[in-house]
């Protein structure tokens, strides 16, 4: 039972400023609202998983420190929610603030099951590794106002903030697991890897289940164009990241090669994307002799 | 952590107008120790909660909730490293642990009606009889009463809104509702008055300390009174929750069997108050 090192004043809300200049001042046209309602009502669903996430993990946590640690990582993800629905009404498209999408339900299906087995790792390596990446990457696109609008650009980078810091957090907390016990904590990595890695690359997509329906959208007008950038780059993007993230951890690359490699069967995935095999498609090496990114071409 | 030895008086670096005994400190102590305790469990059980709540504004407002008790512990750890008590895991009493597992079990069912009930009403009623005690006029120290009444205002917060979405769920199931008011109440009640209950009885074995009237030094502190705030906050709670009065009158009935006799008669003092109440 350590006393915390957490004062009363960290847990108080920091001031948010984010300039409000409304929609006619973006001359960003009807297409682009459409994209962002679609982006941002997803981006809401992920932080709702997030708390719901982060929640149920404070009674695993080993101390105090660290859940007190997590229920702030939680009040984040409610700001961000917060912020996010505060960016459809200022802008004026609409955003649903629930989960709709099936996709975020069969994560916190497979975090709730590791909750159940009281397994930290996998936890830790699904929200704050996992999840934190491609908030990473979706806030890091959102946040370049070139290619969105001034207000988008500001509270995408507010809250990359915070999952950059939520980040290191993950990295800091699987690097003491990993001393304690690399076994159980590399189990963990594949087991969440196959579980959740497809859920989250399948929703790099304008397609849906039911968000377009919900939001009154046609999926098929939806065009990544309109923040200058395409689905493929997405994904090679995210792919990186998740590479950089694992290794970041200093997960064994004996390990974490066969799961980079497994991603080649994912829609959209291609051998030559993650780097294992040249234009011909001819294989330049085995997952196992790859190196440290994954690559061997 | 290892025990810290209990001071035999306050640190002589601190300038108090308040004199405190060595065995009010002691008591303080126990009563610190275990309302931190008490916040721990809240943030294991608001978290707990969080993914059973309907809709994204009751999971955030539950995080809220949660974020308040972690300040608590921050506010309740302050206030022994400013006054020179230890915070023990030997002064906490171990019927946390049941009224945790207690917790768990009804997540685990996802019986939100249950989680609610055992946390806002009646942990959270627990902790305002504790939190009332302290912040009371009557306490003249005032460091104490200043962080007591600091963390009474959250905790009825909590209460109110552990009321009104109770309310919500019987509008929709009352017989699921009272289902579960029946099963938190013979799973939790017992422990938690046990706690209470037997406060001083713990003190005296476990810290040979006699405390059913502890002198502060000019004044005294009476934890019969704090046994009755909890119990009373019990009862009105289950009143105010709109409680159908044929159930609740059972379940305080029953609580009469958790005294030891020839003690106080809080069970019968109990059935007084509801009987009060269902004349309203």
């Amino acid at each position: 039972m350590g006393q915390s090192t957490a004062t009363a004043e960290t847990l108080a809300p920091p001031e948010v400023s984010i300039p409000v200049e409304g929609r006619a001042a973006t001359q960003r046209d009807e297409g682009y609202f459409n994209l962002l309602s679609y982006i941002v009502s997803n981006a809401i669903a992920g932080e709702v998983m997030a708390i719901e996430n982060y929640s149920e993990m404070v009674h695993l946590m080993p101390t105090v420190e660290t859940k007190i640690e997590t229920v702030h990582q939680a009040k984040e993800e409610c700001k961000h929610i917060l912020l996010l629905s505060k960016l459809g009404t200022s802008l004026e498209f609409g955003v649903a603030r629930k989960i709709v999408e099936p996709q975020w339900n069969n994560i916190r299906k497979h975090f709730s099951a590791a909750v159940n087995r009281k397994d930290l790792p996998a936890c830790l390596i699904i929200q704050d590794l996992m999840t934190e990446s491609m908030a990473i990457l979706l806030y890091t696109t959102l946040s370049k106002e070139s290619d969105t609008d001034a207000q988008t650009a500001a509270v995408a980078g507010n809250i990359l903030k915070d999952e950059l810091d939520h980040l290191e957090i993950g990295i800091n907390r699987l690097k003491g697991l990993l001393a304690e016990d690399a076994d159980k904590v590399n189990d963990a990595l594949v087991w969440a890897h196959h579980r959740v890695m497809p859920e989250l690359f399948g929703m790099i997509s304008t397609s849906c289940f039911f968000l377009c329906d919900e939001l009154s959208l046609d999926c098929g007008s939806l065009c990544l164009t309109s923040i200058k950038t395409d689905i493929d780059t997405l994904k090679i993007e995210a792919l990186q990241r998740y590479i950089q993230t694992l290794d970041s951890v200093g997960f064994d690359p004996a390990v974490t090669n066969p799961l980079i490699a497994s991603m080649s069967a994912y829609e959209g995935m291609s051998r030559m994307v993650l780097g294992l095999t040249d234009s011909s498609g001819a294989p330049c090496c085995s997952p196992q002799a790859a190196t440290d990114n994954g690559k061997c071409c | 952590m290892q025990p810290q030895p209990i001071p035999t008086s306050q640190p002589p670096m601190q300038v108090h107008t308040f004199p405190r005994s060595a065995d009010y400190l002691r008591l303080l102590s126990f009563v610190v120790s275990n309302a931190r305790t008490g916040e721990i469990m809240a943030i294991e059980n608001y978290g707990e909660m969080v993914h059973l709540m309907p809709d994204t504004d009751s999971k955030i407002e539950t995080v809220h909730q949660a974020t308040e008790e972690c300040k608590h512990i921050l506010l309740l750890e302050k206030l022994a490293k400013t006054i020179g008590f230890p915070v023990q895991d030997t002064m906490v009493e171990p019927q946390w642990v049941n009224v945790r597992q207690h917790f768990h079990e009804a997540a685990r069912k996802k019986d939100l009606p249950a989680c609610l009930i055992i946390q806002d009403l009646m942990v959270e009623s627990l902790a305002i009889g504790l939190y009332k005690v302290f912040a009371s006029a009557a306490n003249g120290d005032v460091e104490t009463q200043t962080v007591a009444a600091n963390l009474l205002k959250d905790e009825l917060d909590h209460l109110e809104i552990g009321i009104k979405r109770i309310n919500k769920l019987m509008e929709q199931d009352s017989d699921a509702v009272h289902d579960a008011l029946v099963w938190a109440h013979h799973k939790v009640m017992p422990n938690l008055f046990e706690m209470v209950h037997q406060a001083c009885n713990f003190l005296c074995d476990q810290h040979d300390l006699d405390c059913d009237t502890v002198d502060k030094g000019t004044t005294y502190i009476d934890l019969e009174l704090l046994k009755m705030a909890s119990l009373e906050h019990y009862v009105s709670m289950l009143d105010r929750a709109n409680f159908d009065v044929k159930i609740t009158n059972q379940l305080m009935a029953s609580m009469a069997s958790y005294e030891v006799p020839g003690r106080s008669s809080i069970g019968l003092d109990c059935l007084k108050l509801l009987a009060v109440a269902a004349k309203k």
